[in-house]
């Protein structure tokens, strides 16, 4: 079971509610996924056409936890509000701490993201940080108080799959015991699978899912490709090597001398 | 009382968790149509990222659900302030601004006891097709006048280059619709409205 913060869960995937064509097909993709944590932006589901749907009473309707974001926030002081705001909506310590230092690359701002976690940490916040492969910021922030990271594999939105390979698999072998989430970037279901088998706890899926031409199904594969990289982990793959290996045994074959 | 300078109105909660966190300290949510139960939920969330972020929040027409969920202030047109039981509101402590467009609704807002009366259209307003001429600016100083140490909301066609006049002018407040949720950046522009207004 996955762990997170004394709550143990089922599935490792999680899922991001943002730009789905309707309410109906998020749900059904939640499902689909058979995800049991969803994040939420407070900011996000702001912009005008989705005001009057009541958004955030769908999702409180839903049987899933709530993992809010700070999405959005460019500065400390913004992350830290809108962290308080979604403790009083969601009634959860939880939050999925992302503070934006790039607008083109929607990349952390590392510096800003360990000192909002360390007020967060402080203030009772179970904080689930969106941070870079970085292992020396990986180590700030859980010395600021968090005890899950949430790495990403590539840009949000990009679709590119695991950019720093070397880099993830030394944040994986360093912090064997921190629960590691790869957050962002993932493309397709064999990314999702990728990072499962490299030993990642769970990963975080949004726009993969949500864009696709048929979000629900979508959501089930990922949940296919994350328990096959799982279960592969488990299973201890083999190392690869430079030269082939014969499969079938030389010895006793009749045509040789 | 003090009531910060920066009123931005909004018609969801989203956008008031939108706009919190850059420092705004006091908003309306002024909905238009919608059921009951919807307008409920809208209110309770809106009231809830209020009181964790620190924003007063001031409801719009809808006195019995402002009093139902405890918001901080109703704010009544002069349609609706015959009917709503303003004595109710009181001992609850949910304060009350008033729309005024002139001088028999001004002294009709007086006798309410309101915490701040609102002068509108400062300005020709984009959102309402309004039976009254702009006010204009010369009007903000005859009101503050009469109304001494009661708030001033300046409200309609308010912009970011218009905002030091109408302060000059003697509004405590400037309310604000179109000027920043149309705007291409409405972060920004927040921000444009809170700096200008901490110059004021």
């Amino acid at each position: 079971m996955l762990e997170l913060y004394g709550t143990k869960l089922a599935s490792r995937l999680l899922l991001g509610t943002a730009r789905y064509p309707s309410p109906a097909v998020l749900t059904d993709a939640i499902r689909a996924a058979h995800a049991e944590v969803v994040t939420v932006s407070l900011r996000r589901e702001a912009a005008g056409e989705r005001a009057g749907q009541g958004f955030w009473s769908i999702i409180r309707g839903l049987e899933v936890r709530v993992l809010p974001n700070t999405a959005g926030c460019h500065t400390v002081k913004e992350a830290v509000t809108t962290a308080h705001m979604a403790r009083e909506v969601f009634a959860t310590p939880w939050v999925k701490l992302e503070v934006i230092g790039e607008d083109d690359t929607l990349q952390p701002d590392v510096f800003a993201l360990t000192e909002a976690a360390r007020i967060l940490c402080a203030e009772g916040f179970e904080v689930f940080p969106y941070t870079t492969e970085d292992l020396v910021v990986a180590e700030r922030l859980i010395a600021a108080g968090c005890r899950v990271l949430m790495p990403w594999g590539a840009p949000i939105g990009s679709g590119r799959g695991l950019n720093n390979l070397f880099a993830l698999t030394a944040l994986r072998a360093h912090f064997p015991e921190v629960p590691l989430i790869i957050d962002a970037g993932l493309g397709v279901p064999s990314h999702a699978a990728q990072a499962m088998e490299l030993g990642f706890d769970a990963v975080l899926v949004n726009t993969a899912v949500a864009q696709a031409t048929d979000p629900v199904a979508m959501a089930g594969a990922f949940a296919q490709a994350v328990a096959a990289g799982h279960a592969a982990r488990r299973a201890g793959p083999i190392e690869p090597r430079d030269f082939a290996v014969p499969s079938t045994p030389v010895v006793g074959q009749a045509f040789r001398g | 009382m003090k009531l910060a300078r920066v009123y931005p109105i909004v018609d969801s909660a989203a956008w008031i968790s939108r706009l919190a966190p850059l420092g705004v300290r006091l908003v309306q949510l002024r909905i238009k149509e919608r059921a009951a139960d919807e307008l409920r939920a809208e209110v309770r969330a809106a009231r809830s990222l209020c009181r964790a972020a620190g924003l007063q929040l001031v409801v719009n027409d809808y006195w019995e659900i402002a009093l139902a969920e405890s918001c901080d202030f109703v704010h009544l047109g002069q349609g609706d302030l015959a009917g709503a039981d303003l004595a109710a509101l009181r001992r609850a402590g949910v304060r009350l601004g008033i729309s005024t467009h002139d001088h028999e609704e001004l002294e009709r807002a007086l006798r309410a006891a309101p915490d701040y009366v609102a002068l509108g259209p400062i300005y020709p307003t984009l959102l309402k097709v309004m039976p009254w001429r702009p006010q204009g600016l010369e009007r903000i100083r005859e009101w503050k006048e009469r109304l001494g140490a009661i708030p001033l909301v300046a409200i309609g066609g308010l912009t970011l280059e218009r905002l030091a006049g109408v302060f000059a002018a003697g509004a405590d407040v400037a309310a604000v619709v179109t000027d920043i949720i149309r705007d291409r950046d409405p972060e920004a522009r927040t921000r444009g409205w809170l700096a200008a207004a901490r110059a004021a």
